[in-house]
């Protein structure tokens, strides 16, 4: 059962981030910062593990102060989440 | 390894309040929603009224009126960061989204109606009215739901 958690998405703040995304089909990179109060490099470094998993995609617009990030849930990462979570409720449902 | 320290119960909470943050942290919806949301309507049911004289003029006021549209979601979706999907998330919004769609079966009854017993400006009167008035009764209702949601998930 255990197993069944991924650890790509467990630790705390990939989890937060993977479930703002799974409610919303595009996130900016303000919005994850605020939600999950972290730097804007810690930020960059948990999103680019996401990435690098395939779980979401980053989509870049503008130039300079102007610029914005945003993040959209892969199809991949939404299934990864969801099976996450359900191993979660399971788990918790064990005891 | 940072999830081995990161208690069950805890991911739970974490998924939770997350899954429900695009629905309940957003900023102050701008005082100018309103009206500008009934002057839509507004003009889409003035433009209704020319469907059997002016149809040119229908067809390109119903495109520029859904680009309308299309500005507002593009500005909103930077506006809040990160836009939820409709009509969904925590349980306690389903009061809100029922409130919605009255308010949106009230727009229709009540602009036809007035169409019908008092003619199109009435009818094009009462769109702005009852929508501004109507959205202003789901944005209390929705914030009332959300404020419940951030309470219960802390």
């Amino acid at each position: 059962m255990i197993e069944d958690l991924d650890p790509v998405i467990h630790a705390p703040k990939r989890l937060a981030a993977m479930a703002v995304l799974h409610a919303a089909p595009s996130v900016s990179f303000t919005f994850l910062k605020d939600q999950l109060g972290v730097s804007d490099s810690d930020l960059s470094k948990q999103m680019a593990t996401l990435e690098r998993a395939g779980y979401v995609a980053v989509a870049k617009s503008g130039r300079g102060r102007g610029a914005t990030t945003t993040y959209q849930i892969t199809r991949v990462g939404r299934a990864a989440y969801a099976k996450h979570r359900a191993a979660l409720a399971a788990l918790l449902a064990d005891g | 390894m940072e999830s081995d320290a990161f208690d069950l119960a805890e991911a739970q909470r974490t998924a939770e309040r997350a899954e429900a943050a695009p629905y309940v942290d957003y900023p102050p919806t701008p005082w100018w929603y309103y009206p500008a949301s009934g002057a839509w309507v507004a003009a889409y049911v003035g433009l209704l009224g020319l469907w059997d004289r002016q149809p040119v003029l229908l067809v390109g006021g119903m495109v520029a009126l859904s680009a309308v549209v299309g500005g507002w979601l593009s500005w909103y979706q930077r506006y809040h960061g990160a836009m939820p999907r409709p009509f969904r998330g925590p349980r306690e919004l389903r009061t809100a989204y029922v409130v919605y769609v009255l308010v949106s079966l009230a727009v229709v009854a009540l602009v036809a109606g007035a169409w019908q017993v008092a003619g199109h400006l009435a009818a094009v009167v009462t769109g702005f009215v009852v929508t501004a008035i109507g959205l202003y009764a789901y944005e209390r209702s929705y914030a009332g739901a959300a404020r419940r949601v951030r309470e219960r998930l802390g």
